[in-house]
């Protein structure tokens, strides 16, 4: 293992010691540096059409006065159409830049010297310029009194498309170059092995697709979600070409970078930044009573019942329809409420973690048309995975792909987007703001306080508004201090109160079914052992949720 | 003298930590000149860390911390003594972040800090 390290440590010099350096001579660089437009464009990114910028940058290694340069640029005019050119030399320098081979001219590499050792394969005999269609070379010269140094010539090449069988190998490369001294009495040559191609002396890349169209992911997320820690994968045929890509702030992903073919197939697979304890905590909160009392209702379970009525649109049926049959029933809404009592976990386990089989993102268009009507006659439900294939329109400047998110669960939309327009909507149903920030229809008082009271940490919920019929709270506890005793209920004879406890967090809470209202008073005392005189931070509220006797939900108002 | 030291060291070395609700002897850091005040360990409050709450009227007081949106987060009542009260502060329980916290006595707020805790 320690030696895979040390030669996976050296490869890159194992590499470079490939190419080598002049070492004190005179190691002439092909720098590329952008595109016209965007110098900060990377070069597997250019594009058909893209013209690139190419720089000769000289490094001397040596005591001695670069006063001199040429420089064999070669260049295979299938694929590349040189544009322009610009000289950066001292002032009073002379330059001379012109084609030198006419259309049709290609070195042949001296095997007895380094390819990149420019002054050997100029003056030796072995190598030599063979007629060969489709490749020029020009000369870049440079003379000066003064030295030559860093960058001398910039030349600008157009990309093209040279075809599908074409070879892109080396299309731009310097072949061959003579460098010397004139400021002494007489003229120094840099010898052999000292004027070198280093660190870079060709180009390779395949112009991609001349695709010229911005492309974005964009999401209407609610804003209990934080957006910014979802994200996508992008794929193509099948293989990650991304990292995780996460929504800014505003909803909203740059994929441009990523979608390269018009041919290619490309899915967003969605990702989260939460780990799978995080993403536990968010779902803590998104399903919660008020999500089973409104399933409830839309049941005729619930109070004097409102069957059909309480639900509006159809995600809202396919997040409670825990045995997805395509059928809301009584038995979804007590699998929703033994989810929120912690006995039964309605989030499917495929194996590949609660994110992926909780989190529902929908295209925006199937997400405002799924209706209540399509879902009890099968219409085939819209993909709501985590992996959608996209099509992206290229003779459009802007393409966005729009996204809405879903919860399993979450009948209420705590969490979920917005449905806009009316398509999805029931209108037997009544208006129903799914979706929105703390959709609720009030407010309903408590106080809440932890003391210790004959040696146990004892946290109370003072119930103070009446008409309330669910109420559930969940708190956390230092668990390395304190034990969880048991939860007492004086709630009223007829309403079902549950408790569980797990990873220092105490779930609690009770539903009156029957059309009446939990008792106001204390309604829940928790008791911890622990042996402390001081209960300052040991218990804290985690979130709290309530609904009304119509089933609606409410906000638990604490003091 | 010896066996004054010895039952001493006896009573010290079996107290617990978390015990130590009240501590007989205010060190520099936590004393409080004023004859009422509230003092924290840091500048930031970590699990397990002290304050002290100096109090002239002995009874039930709340201590309420509330988050970023002021919503209640824990609210925690301690029965004071007169004068300093110092005691620990458990965090464990409480997500990290900015946080308000009041002292209250009689539905009156006495004092009101803003802490980060870790």
């Amino acid at each position: 293992m320690n030696k895979l390290l040390l030669i996976l440590l050296l490869l890159p010099s194992f590499l470079l010691a490939q190419v080598p350096s002049s070492g004190d001579g005179v190691d002439i660089d092909l720098v590329y540096a952008g595109v016209v437009g965007d110098t900060s464009k990377p070069l597997y990114s250019v594009q058909v059409n893209d013209v690139i910028i190419m720089k000769l940058n000289i490094s001397n290694l040596s005591s001695n006065t670069i006063t001199y340069i040429h420089v064999d640029l070669q260049y295979n005019t299938n694929a590349w159409s040189r544009e322009d050119y610009e000289f950066s030399v001292p002032t009073g320098a002379q330059t001379t830049f012109n084609n030198w081979s006419g259309n049709g001219m290609k070195w042949s590499v001296n095997p007895n010297y380094d390819a990149n050792d420019l002054w050997a394969q100029w003056s030796t005999q072995g190598g030599s310029y063979e007629s060969v269609a489709g490749w020029e070379v020009d000369h870049v010269e440079a003379v000066s009194t003064t030295g030559i140094g860093g960058v001398y010539a910039t030349i600008k090449f157009k990309a093209k498309d040279a075809g599908a069988n074409h070879s892109y190998t080396d299309n731009i490369v310097m072949t061959m170059a003579r460098v010397t001294d004139n400021t002494g009495s007489s003229e120094y040559v840099f010898p052999v092995g000292e004027v070198r191609g280093y660190d870079n002396m060709s180009i390779s890349h395949t112009p991609l697709e001349d695709l010229d169209s911005n492309i974005y992911v964009k999401a209407d997320f609610n804003s209990n979600l934080d957006v910014t820690k979802i994200g996508v994968v992008v794929q193509k045929d099948g293989s990650p070409i991304s990292n995780n890509l996460y929504f800014d702030s505003g909803g909203q992903i740059n994929i441009t970078p990523y979608i390269l073919s018009s041919t290619a197939n490309y899915t967003l697979d969605f990702v989260t930044s939460y780990s799978a304890t995080e993403w536990g905590s968010l779902m803590d909160n998104v399903i919660t009573l008020s999500d089973v009392t409104l399933t409830l209702n839309e049941l005729g379970k619930y109070s004097h019942g409102n069957i059909g009525n309480a639900f509006t649109y159809g995600w809202q049926y396919t997040s409670v329809d825990s045995d997805e049959n395509r059928s809301l029933n009584p038995q979804d809404a007590y699998n929703l409420l033994g989810h929120v009592m912690g006995v039964v976990d309605i989030i499917p386990t495929d194996g590949t973690g609660i994110f992926n089989n909780s989190f529902h993102p929908v295209k925006k268009a199937d997400w405002n048309s799924w209706s209540i009507y399509k879902f009890k006659n099968n219409v085939t439900e819209p993909n709501s995975s985590v992996v959608h294939p996209i099509t992206v329109d290229f003779t459009q400047s802007s393409y966005t792909e729009w996204f809405k998110f879903g919860f399993v669960g979450d009948a209420n939309g705590s969490h979920s987007s917005a449905v806009d327009g009316d398509a999805a909507s029931s209108q037997t149903a009544k208006s129903y703001s799914y979706g929105e920030f703390k959709k609720t229809d009030g407010f309903v008082n408590g106080e809440w306080s932890t003391a210790i009271e004959d040696g146990k940490v004892v946290a109370t919920l003072k119930l103070t508004s009446t008409e309330v019929s669910a109420l559930q709270l969940k708190i956390d506890y230092d668990d390395t201090i304190l034990t969880f005793d048991e939860a007492v209920f004086n709630t009223g004879n007829t309403v079902t109160n549950f408790a569980s406890y797990e990873n220092g967090r105490v779930n609690l809470g009770s539903i009156e079914q029957n059309g009446g209202e939990i008792e106001t008073g204390e309604v829940f005392k928790v008791y911890f052992t622990g042996n402390v005189t001081s209960p300052v931070g040991l218990v804290s509220i985690f979130n709290t949720d309530a609904a009304n006797i119509d089933g609606n939900r409410l906000i638990l108002n604490l003091q | 003298m010896k066996k004054i030291l010895l039952i001493l060291l006896i009573i010290c070395s079996c107290a617990k930590e978390d015990n130590q609700f009240v501590y007989p002897y205010i060190n520099d850091s936590m004393s409080i000149v004023e004859p009422t005040g509230l003092k924290f360990e840091g500048s930031n409050i970590t699990n397990k860390s002290k304050f002290n709450l100096k109090v002239l009227e002995a009874g039930e007081y709340t201590i309420e911390i509330r988050d970023y949106f002021n919503n209640l987060t824990s609210k925690s009542i301690i029965n004071a003594k007169s004068g300093d009260n110092v005691m620990k502060f458990y965090t464990k329980a409480l997500q990290g972040g900015d946080y308000t916290i009041s002292i209250n006595k009689d539905e009156n707020k006495i004092h009101n800090v803003k802490l980060s805790i870790k």
